[in-house]
């Protein structure tokens, strides 16, 4: 039934931009939400709580992430949305996510996450050569994601086959 | 009423095939109930079970085969695919025939679940299903991410596929169970309706056992106890033992062997007791014949003695007898001679009695003239005194002539009388004579008996005396008899000692 809807609500990302954008958010929060489960952590980041970190406290994909994991776990672990105002707020997460309009920040963000085993996605062209781990992608208004498991294995987290399947493109 | 022998075992038995139809009831019943357990626990609870677990089985191959629709086969048409489209489209519908006509068999609960579980596969389920199925049904598809994305966290822990069969399975564990406790209970129950069967069993062999051990008993005591106390009696009675004992009487045919007994022992003690008193009598009578028989001896011997003395006093009189014969013949002799002279006597006095008797006649005319002549005197006296002093002469001579008349008739009176008197002498010694003649006759004649009488005297004398030698004989053989009684009477006093001996075998009351 939630395919359907998500189906229907797919086509309806049609009717207009404004809504196009909500449903990008969504799907980006979907995208998020399923990279958990196909990343893997160094041991230090394999207890607790998985924390997502949303670089700008307003982004549409904070309530959206909030909506998807509110009632969700990977395996036994919750999920916790952390919206960062700044990257002054940064603390220890599992995944940074950079939303279109803090795209801005990206680099600054690879710099304050250096070696941390922190995820960093980013949904901008050119995100992957600024040093993002997964990049988003709209191609033929439809979402879709990129991939360097390089930059991620330098922070020891290993991205899963399945990721690297249905990525655009893996660098 | 009489409670014979057979009525007792006639109810005997039948308390016992009552107790054993009885019990066939309870075993046929609790059979039956145990039999409908068994049958609801092979046939509802035991598929149930089976059923249940396929359809487990069939749900948890769902998921795999959901996940391998997702994660692993990208073409289309493999068996895995299949065997989803087909579960969704018949397996499921057909195990689901199967399972419904047992549904009314269970529990409310399991109805729930089961209903619950149900309508969770075909309207939850089979949805997502249907999703997965109508979303990756290419190979595009599961290149595209955005389908990945939406379908792979249904299948991912925590995914709502995932999430939907896990509470379905978890409901049809729940099910398992409660068909498992159910199958159990029913197992249970049939294990304990065989134990109840298994208890009855027992409870009904126990009522048979004691019904039978009672009836057993009671029959005993009726039957067996009388009869045992009879073969006690019987074996008292072997030894000589006849007491007579009140026991209680049966109304049954023991109890008539019993009072038959009794009376036969009530009789022997009278037969042994009446057989003591005449064995005593017959000791005592024994002791009796056989002084008898003694004395008996005795006499006898005196008697042959005493018969030896009278035979030769018999020989003595037989002698006497011959004297007395002959001396009678000679007195026959005489009387019959004396006989004949006595007649000659009679003769010569009846002669004398008639000469006497023609005496007598004459002198009656010498009476009869003194009579006339008397009347002629009193006439010429008559005629004197007519004639007066004329016939005074005469008157002196009629006087004279009636005296003389008169002297005349006294005279003839006088003669006649003395005839009278001789005849009547003459006629009393010929009468004597006469009378004497008989009498000598008779003499001779009893001498004649006598003489006859002496004869049969002899030969009744010899008579006698062979009957005394007989006597003699017998007394000696008597006096033999005796002496063998005295010895027979010995024997019989110690055949009735031996009596008593022997008699004294029997007890009998009161003794």
């Amino acid at each position: 039934m939630k395919a359907k809807s998500f189906l229907i609500i797919l086509a309806l990302l049609f009717v207009s931009t404004s809504q196009l954008s909500s449903q990008i958010a969504k799907y980006q929060a979907v995208y998020i939400y399923n990279f958990l489960s196909n990343v893997q952590w160094p041991k230090e980041y394999r207890s607790g709580d998985i924390i997502i970190g949303v670089l700008g406290e307003k982004d549409k994909v904070v309530e959206e992430l909030k909506i998807i994991t509110s009632s969700k776990k990977v395996g036994s672990r919750y999920i916790i949305v952390k919206p960062y105002a700044n990257l002054g707020q940064f603390s220890k997460c599992h995944v940074l996510f950079v939303p279109p309009k803090q795209s801005a920040q990206l680099k600054l963000a690879v710099a304050k996450i250096g070696m941390k085993s922190t995820l960093l996605i980013s949904s901008t062209a050119g995100g992957i050569e600024q040093g993002a781990d997964i990049n988003f992608t709209i191609t033929n208004k439809k979402l879709g994601f990129e991939i360097k498991p390089a930059n991620a294995s330098k922070k020891k987290i290993v991205i899963g086959s399945s990721l690297k399947r249905l990525a655009a493109k893996v660098y | 009423m009489k409670f014979s022998i057979r009525n007792k075992l006639l109810l005997s038995s039948g308390i016992i095939i009552l107790t054993v139809v009885i019990s066939f009831i309870f075993i046929i019943v609790t059979l039956n109930e145990s039999k409908k357990v068994s049958e609801r626990n092979i046939e509802i609870y035991a598929p149930s079970e089976a059923l249940v677990n396929e359809l487990y089985a069939l749900i948890n191959d769902s998921k795999m085969l959901s996940k391998n629709w997702v994660f692993i086969e990208q073409i289309n048409e493999t068996p895995d695919k299949k065997k989803l489209k087909a579960l969704q489209d018949t397996v499921f519908l057909q195990l689901k025939k199967k399972i419904d006509p047992k549904v009314t068999f269970w529990d409310e609960q399991s109805k729930e679940i089961y209903n619950n579980t149900c309508i969770g596969i075909t309207d939850t389920l089979f949805p997502l299903h249907t999703t997965i199925m109508e979303s990756l049904n290419s190979i595009e598809n599961y290149e595209d991410p955005m389908v990945a994305f939406t379908i792979n966290p249904m299948m991912m822990e925590g995914g709502e596929l995932i999430v939907v069969t896990d509470n379905i399975l978890e409901n049809l564990k729940k099910l398992q169970k409660n068909i498992v406790k159910l199958s159990t209970d029913g197992y249970n129950k049939s294990k304990e309706s065989f134990g109840s069967f298994q208890l009855v069993l027992i409870i009904l062999g126990i009522i048979l056992t004691a019904v039978t051990v009672v009836s057993a008993y009671v029959t005993m005591q009726s039957i067996v106890e009388p009869i045992r106390k009879i073969r006690d009696d019987i074996l008292d009675k072997s030894k000589g033992i006849f007491i007579l004992k009140k026991d209680k009487i049966n109304n049954d045919e023991i109890g008539e062997m019993v009072k038959a007994l009794e009376l036969m022992t009530s009789n022997m003690i009278d037969i042994v007791k009446n057989i003591k008193g005449a064995s005593n009598g017959l000791a005592l009578s024994s002791s009796k014949v056989n002084e008898t028989s003694k004395s008996i001896s005795s006499g006898a011997n005196i008697q042959a003695s005493s018969t030896e003395e009278v035979s030769a006093s018999m020989e003595e009189m037989n002698a006497s007898i011959s004297q007395n014969r002959n001396n009678a013949e000679s007195t026959e002799q005489i009387a019959l001679k004396v006989s004949g002279d006595v007649n000659n006597i009679s003769e010569s006095v009846n002669a004398t009695t008639k000469a006497m008797q023609d005496i007598t006649d004459k002198i009656s005319i010498i009476g009869d003239i003194s009579f006339q002549t008397n009347i002629l005197a009193l006439n010429a006296a008559v005629e004197a005194a007519r004639a007066g002093i004329h016939g005074k002469g005469f008157a002196v001579v009629a006087s004279e002539v009636r005296k003389l008349a008169e002297r005349s008739k006294v005279a003839a009176n006088e003669i006649n009388e003395v005839s009278i008197r001789g005849v009547n002498i003459a006629e009393k010694a010929a009468s004597e004579l006469a009378g004497l003649v008989p009498e000598i006759n008779k003499t001779a004649s009893l001498v004649q008996d006598i003489s006859g009488a002496s004869l049969q005297q002899d030969t009744g004398a010899e008579q006698i005396n062979q009957v005394i030698q007989e006597l003699n004989n017998i007394a000696q053989q008597n006096a033999s008899a005796a002496s063998e009684l005295s010895y027979s009477s010995k024997d019989l006093n110690e055949q009735s000692g031996e009596l008593m001996n022997i008699i004294s075998f029997f007890k009998i009351n009161k003794e």
